[in-house]
């Protein structure tokens, strides 16, 4: 390998002094590769990758990466290739990224061409140019730069009908090409714009040919009522400079122009790229800042019928680019298209919010509400959240939360909204429910105010299901279910009321993820409401398996999973334990006595040597005190002796090679008592040579015979390690092996899903990612699911499913 | 600054510490899972708090590790969302995924060492 590498090292020297050609290092680097059996994997691809963007971004290049990477490597990066090869002539350690070549232009098609065949094209020709010119070498420029940030020409055609001219030579050809796009789109929205046709040149360059309108001018105040009627087409192409200068024009009807959309889409006015995404909210706020005078004409009912007609006009327009081959715009803008939702939403809310009205609600029928939800259903939906998170589907999240719940939930109608009540008649139904009253406190979040979030929860048609939850997904909220003795019950209703609901726990806690009390909402169950209890849902998950009949393989399997869980439990502790299990065993042999030996060291540290009484003599403990009954006990305590004598101690250690004497006199003397400066505490100074001799003849002592076992233990620890590891691995490989035996058993994959996360879990005490439940609960209709003592807090939470089965508070 | 909540911080940690693959996107390195399920129950039982702070250390550092985690992976998310990526990330090659995971790293101040959870 070293003779390879070598070899290769020596190839890559050439290709930096020129002799060697870039395809004759790459064929060296793949020949190296495999002789050597290189695999390639995900990390060698970060390294690839990481490594060709710091040379990119001109930043110091990593030791490590730098030697991970095999000379010869090519990346290709936005369309530019590069290839890992020696840096200089001479140099066999220094590797660098070289450009190899620039890639090709794509060739988008747009207007005419594309995915259209040759006859509809000669027909589209046909029509198109009985208006547009045939031949542009016909044309006669009248005035070579007319205005405009590309440098448009004015030309004329032989019957004196004239054009404004674009070229690719003047910006570039996607922008020109764009342009046109912009214009066949608005021209689908229903807005105005001149005629447009796209030629190519000889080159294969786009010019983009308009009809030249007379006698326009520019807007005025006058106009911008006319000029706003395109406001949503506006935004959906982020058309931001489109009220400026004079890309609107005016003509002598007073109809409105929208002319040099070359600002449209992901192009700025002059040519350059700008960003171009779903987010059709921001484009509009935006424009709401910055066009003011023109947005001002506009009510909230004109702009929701902008939306409307913008949405029977989507289908034309996606259509449209696909056909034009543009399914990269096609994608953002179909995206835009449905986001046109957020805008409709807050004006709605808006419109509420000013008429303090309730809109009705639409409700499916009970019947619709509950039905069954079959096989066919639960694999559909299965299969399509797989497709969106593979590893995870059920966690899937959307716009509305988990997709998997909040799908379900609008299968059924559960996304309806609730019942919005005055207060007086909320704490009229409260008063009469069976079910305890709820708090959800709401905060700004994400750009938005919780006071949006409330509102958003009571009027908005879109429901939110959460994007997580740990006794299952869903909507939460504190149930008022503690009651005046301060204990809960099971689902309790209080019956709070208006004047004493805010001294409730759950009101508190809801209070603690609310940003005021104004963003705290007040929710009840309708009296129909079905709603399950966590650990019934548990067991019924648990009790229903979705096969039929588990065959004896999966049988099999389980219990074969069952007792490695219970090996790999008992290899892990074991191996946690076994440090721990050497120390104390040393520790035991020793008589080492961890708890007596720490209070002696506190002891001696806090007694006050140096305590005086009034007449002034030493005020320290007598010799019957500490010496005879505490030492003493320290050193028993630690399988130690002691003699005692009438002016003496001797004291003993089991491991040490010497004793230690104290004699009374020593201890009680005056002198006895030192201390190292004027203004340190006092010390004695043979209680403090005791202290070292235990130190020294005892801790140490095992201290170091610890240390000593745990060196020679080295192979045992890694042989626990191993067998931690090959059953970690065994439990993996027999998991997979019985979540495939499951999904060959079962016709219903979704609840397959729900049964594998579930199946495990203690009933009693689970209390962590229980998400799924809230999935399972939907799907079989119940309208919430009841916690008792959410998180220890006391009261219990709801987590709702059923929106049009909650009673809210205006 | 504002008590960690466990209802929160567990949602958030629970999929990044119970999975033997705590990502599909982010090839996140350590012996996972962090929460074997033979620890499960001890670990449901010791949550039994309202914040964080209030729960053992080897829970805290647990949620904390798999809190950490999700936000890796919902900000790679992110990125992949706002450059139009995110259906076609999983039919790309190899090396083209981890070029756009890399791209993230640098504009995160994020770097290999921050992907190992020890």
């Amino acid at each position: 390998m070293k003779d390879l590498r070598g070899a290769l090292d020596t190839i890559a020297l050439r290709h930096a002094e020129g002799v060697v050609s870039n395809d004759i290092l790459i064929k060296a680097c793949e020949n190296f590769k495999a002789q050597t059996n290189f695999q390639e994997n995900f990390e060698y691809d970060m390294y690839v990758a990481k490594s060709v963007m710091d040379y990119i971004n001109g930043i110091e290049p990593d030791a490590e990466i730098c030697k991970a990477v095999i000379p010869g490597q090519t990346k290709m990066v936005d369309g530019v290739m590069y290839i890992y090869s020696a840096t200089q002539p001479g140099s066999k350690n220094q590797y660098d990224w070289h450009v190899v070549k620039k890639g090709s232009k794509n060739n988008k098609t747009v207007g005419r061409g594309g995915k259209l065949s040759d006859t509809s094209i000669q027909a589209k020709q046909q029509f198109i140019n009985q208006l547009f010119p045939k031949d542009l070498s016909s044309l006669k420029v009248i005035n070579k730069s007319i205005g405009g940030s590309t440098g448009a020409e004015l030309v004329e055609d032989a019957n004196g009908v004239q054009y404004i001219m674009k070229k690719a030579s003047n910006t570039n050809a996607d922008h020109v090409r764009s342009e046109y796009l912009a214009n066949q789109i608005y021209s689908a929205l229903g807005q105005r714009t001149p005629d447009y046709e796209l030629y190519q040149d000889d080159n294969g360059d786009p010019i983009l040919l308009s009809k030249f309108i007379p006698m326009t001018h520019q807007p005025s105040a006058v106009n911008y009522a006319e000029m706003a009627k395109g406001w949503i087409a506006d935004c959906l192409l982020a058309n931001w400079d489109v009220y400026r200068n004079d890309n609107c024009l005016i003509d002598n009807a007073g109809r409105v122009f929208r002319v040099d959309n070359g600002g449209c889409l992901d192009f700025r006015a002059q040519g350059a790229k700008k960003t171009f995404d779903d987010n059709l909210k921001r484009t509009y706020d935006d424009m709401v800042k910055y066009n003011s005078s023109v947005f001002n004409k506009l009510t909230e009912q004109d702009i929701l019928d902008q939306i409307q007609s913008a949405r029977e006009h989507k289908d034309d327009v996606i259509n449209y680019l696909r056909n034009s081959n543009q399914d990269a715009i096609a994608d953002i803008l179909e995206k835009r298209f449905d986001n046109l939702k957020d805008i409709e939403n807050e004006l709605k809310r808006s419109i509420q919010a000013k008429n303090k009205t309730v809109l009705p609600r639409t409700l499916k029928s009970q019947q619709d509400m509950y039905v069954d939800l079959d096989d066919d259903f639960c694999n559909k939906l299965f299969d399509d959240l797989v497709k969106k998170s593979p590893s995870c589907p059920l966690e899937h999240t959307g716009r509305l939360g988990f997709e998997s719940v909040s799908r379900i939930c609008q299968e059924r109608g559960f996304d309806a909204r609730p019942r919005v009540v005055s207060e007086a008649e909320f704490w009229k139904h409260a008063a009469n429910s069976d079910k305890p009253i709820m708090f959800r406190g709401l905060n700004d979040l994400n750009g938005k105010t919780a006071e949006y979030y409330c509102d958003d929860f009571r009027y908005n048609d879109d429901c939110y299901y959460g994007s997580r939850g740990i006794y299952g997904v869903g909507i939460y909220a504190h149930a008022d279910d503690v009651n005046k003795t301060g204990k809960q019950g099971d689902s309790v209703n209080n019956h709070s009321t208006q004047s004493t609901y805010k001294k409730t726990s759950a009101y508190a806690h809801a209070r603690d993820y609310a940003k005021s009390d104004n963003s705290i909402l007040k929710l009840a169950w309708e009296d129909d409401a079905v709603v399950v209890e966590l650990q019934d849902l548990i067991r019924e998950v648990q009790k229903n398996p979705p096969i039929k009949t588990k065959t004896p393989k999966l049988i099999q399997l389980e219990t074969e999973m069952a007792q490695i869980s219970a090996d790999w439990k008992k290899a892990a502790d074991d191996l946690a334990n076994s440090s721990n299990t050497i120390t104390k065993n040393v520790q035991k042999r020793m008589h080492y006595d961890e708890a007596s030996l720490a209070d002696m060291h506190q002891t001696i540290e806090n007694t006050d040597w140096g305590k005086r009484k009034p007449n002034g003599d030493l005020d320290f403990p007598e010799w019957d005190d500490f010496v005879v009954k505490r030492m003493t006990k320290w050193i028993t305590d630690n399988g130690g002796t002691v003699d005692i004598q009438p002016d003496s101690a001797t004291f003993t250690l089991p491991n040490s090679s010497s004793s230690f004497q104290l004699s009374k006199y020593s201890y009680s003397s005056a002198s006895a008592i030192k201390r190292k400066s004027a203004f340190s505490i006092a010390y004695s100074y043979p209680v403090k040579r005791f202290e070292d001799w235990v130190r020294a003849q005892h801790e140490t002592k095992v201290e170091n015979a610890i240390k000593t076992e745990l060196k020679n233990s080295g192979e045992t620890i890694a042989k626990m390690q191993q067998t931690e590891r090959d059953l970690h691995n065994a439990y993996r490989k027999k998991k997979d092996e019985v979540d495939i035996e499951l999904n060959n058993c079962t016709d219903n994959k979704l609840v397959a899903e729900i049964y594998k996360q579930i199946k495990g879990r203690n009933a009693d005490t689970a209390s962590s990612g229980l998400e799924a439940l809230g999935v399972y609960a939907a799907l079989k209709g119940y309208d919430g699911i009841y916690r008792n003592n959410g998180n220890g807090r006391g009261n219990g939470f709801n987590i709702i499913l059923n929106r049009s089965k909650i009673v809210c508070c205006k | 600054m504002a008590r960690e909540l466990v209802s929160i911080e567990v949602a958030k940690a629970w999929r990044f510490i119970t999975e033997f693959t705590p990502s599909a996107i982010i090839p996140f390195k350590g012996n996972f899972p962090l929460l074997p399920p033979f620890r499960i129950e001890d670990f449901d039982k010791g949550i039994s708090h309202v914040y964080l702070d209030e729960c053992d250390e080897w829970i805290q550092d647990l949620v904390t590790k798999g809190v950490r985690m999700q936000s890796i992976e919902d900000g790679f998310r992110e990125y992949l969302e706002e450059n139009g990526l995110s259906e076609k990330f999983f039919e790309m090659k190899s090396a083209d995924k981890a070029t756009e995971l890399v791209r993230f790293l640098n504009a995160h101040s994020l770097t290999f060492k921050s992907l190992e959870i020890k």
